[in-house]
């Protein structure tokens, strides 16, 4: 049993995480800024198998005492940052109200954890592995994800770069996930306006990421199977990442799901 | 039960790769040039994950194609391109013979399967999972690792993008493996010229790679786990390829148990 800090875990793709972890049997402790009563399957759970958190991420001094008086009950293992917000502005229309709101949560806030987890490991001496969240705007251009979004999505691929190269020697990993757009309710918004099969179009998975797909992901990361990859940013992305240059029509859906292709899972993670 | 292919399957990550697949509940099959067949691990698998073993060097281009064709067309759902070769010389003493054997070998082998093996997925219709042996040196330069050695795996990284793009509307992804050091017949020349120490000293955790870890990461991209990652370069390197600059008196110790740098 592991036990394993998750913020942002109150919906999307920490919510897919802390359920996923629950499931198999670690513990998980959700840092979120709603109430754990926006949990609807928090009631199938004992508190010795998820805890919950109200707090708000931007506020370092909140996330140091959260995290030191969760490591007390059972000491810390790992963590995923997932709190995130998005802002669609570009540069000449973002208001600075919104670009730094933007970079106070999805930066800063994962600052805050990161290093909240980070200073709780290395005091206890024990080895670990953390999990942040960037996105297809943290590695290149997306239209439409605006300024705020971009920098602070980028930002977090330096913040982890930085950490696993100077806390290897703790035993600490840690990798990023670089989703492209995933059907959860932050992206609603992205999918009701554009249309979910344009977006679809523009990587070769010919469909949109359930938040299930990327937690796997993040889960195979946070696992002793990845054991060797540190400073990694996983992109899981349907293949986004990989075109610069799509079919004129873009990609169409696929007739074979990819869930269903392929070799079966490996098995519980260990 | 699942079918994969694993070319190269004799020795190296692709005998550790075959070995962890049927392991894990898939029937295996092998092409590579050399018959180890008889080899004590290969018969310790459940007999009934134990498919072809087919000698066939991809260098002869006829003989390979007619191998893979004769896997493929059994069914597959899963392959992993492993067999490669590395050649010591300079880029100043190169000759076109190791150019051609390396990229023939390497590149070609690679091209070929892929080539068989997508054949056959798109006309059963069911997708798959394609998973390509990449390396360190396909986006960095290592010494010691011939140029042709480089260009081989470079090609390999563009060219499991172009699959992952052209194969994706058949429900077939295709991602890469990218390994640092492991502990293989490949790296042996290295490993004793230089020594193991200043080889991890280079990279942030300190330690190189058995095969078993390549696996590992392999048959996660193999799996339906992976089904929204495809066009991706994995890598098992330690952190060796975000390091823009190492420290000068090299990446320090681990100081807790190395083994244990992972949770869950």
């Amino acid at each position: 049993m592991r036990h394993v800090v998750v913020s942002g875990g109150a919906s999307g793709i920490g919510e897919a995480v802390a359920t996923r972890l629950v499931r198999s049997g670690h513990r998980v402790t959700i840092l979120d800024r709603r109430g754990q009563e926006s949990l609807g399957w928090w009631r199938d759970f004992s508190p010795r198998q998820v805890g919950f958190l109200s707090l708000d991420v931007t506020n370092q001094e909140e996330v140091d005492r959260a995290v030191d008086a969760l490591s007390e009950e059972v000491p810390l293992d790992g963590a995923l940052t997932s709190a995130g917000i998005v802002t669609r502005g570009a540069l000449l229309e973002q208001s600075s109200g919104d670009l730094s709101q933007t970079l106070a949560v999805n930066l800063s806030g994962t600052v805050n954890v990161v290093r909240a987890v980070v200073r709780n490991l290395v005091a206890t001496r024990r080895s670990g592995s953390l999990v942040t969240v960037s996105s297809m705007a943290g590695m290149g251009y997306v239209a439409g994800l605006g300024v705020g979004y971009h920098v602070s999505k980028a930002a977090v691929v330096g913040l982890t770069r930085s950490v696993a190269g100077d806390y290897a020697r703790h035993g600490i990993r840690i990798n990023a996930i670089a989703p492209g757009v995933v059907k959860t309710p932050m992206a609603l918004s992205q999918i009701e306006q554009q249309g979910e099969q344009r977006l679809a179009a523009r990587a070769p998975a010919g469909r949109l990421a359930e938040p299930e797909e990327i937690a796997k992901v993040a889960e195979w990361l946070l696992s002793p199977e990845s054991r060797l990859t540190t400073g990694y940013v996983f992109p899981v992305d349907g293949g986004q990442s990989a075109v610069t240059g799509a079919p004129a029509k873009g990609y169409p859906s696929t007739e074979v799901d990819t869930r269903n292709a392929g070799l079966d899972s490996m098995g519980e993670l260990s | 039960m699942k079918r994969v292919l694993v070319t190269g399957g004799a020795s190296g990550i692709g005998a550790g790769t075959a070995e962890y697949l049927a392991h894990h509940g898939n029937q295996v099959s092998i092409i590579d040039r050399v018959d180890s067949s008889a080899a004590p691990w290969w018969h310790a698998l459940p007999s009934e994950s134990r498919a072809d073993w087919i000698v066939a060097d991809a260098q002869n281009r006829v003989a390979y194609v007619e191998a893979l064709k004769s896997v493929a067309s059994g069914g597959i759902d899963g392959l992993v391109t492993s067999a490669g070769i590395s050649i010591k010389e300079s880029f100043l003493d190169s000759t076109d013979d190791a150019w051609d054997q390396t990229i023939g070998v390497n590149l070609m082998g690679t091209v070929l399967a892929a080539r068989e093996v997508a054949r056959a997925m798109v006309a059963a219709g069911v997708g798959g999972s394609i998973v390509t042996l990449a390396s360190t040196v396909g986006s960095s330069a290592v010494a010691t690792l011939g140029s042709h050695y480089h260009a081989s795996k470079g090609a390999i990284v563009a060219f499991t993008k172009s699959l992952a793009s052209e194969l994706g509307p058949y429900g077939i992804r295709a991602n890469a493996v990218a390994p640092g050091l492991v502990k293989t017949p490949l790296t042996q020349f290295m490993r004793e010229t230089l020594g193991e120490d200043v080889l991890t000293e280079r990279v942030p955790l300190r330690s190189m790679a058995q095969p078993i870890d390549v696996a590992r990461a392999i048959g996660f991209l193999l799996s339906a786990d992976a089904s929204m990652v495809t066009g991706q370069v994995v890598p098992i390197d330690a952190g060796q390829l975000m390091v823009m600059g190492q420290p000068l008196d090299g990446f320090a110790e681990v100081s807790v148990d190395a083994e244990s740098i992972a949770i869950l």
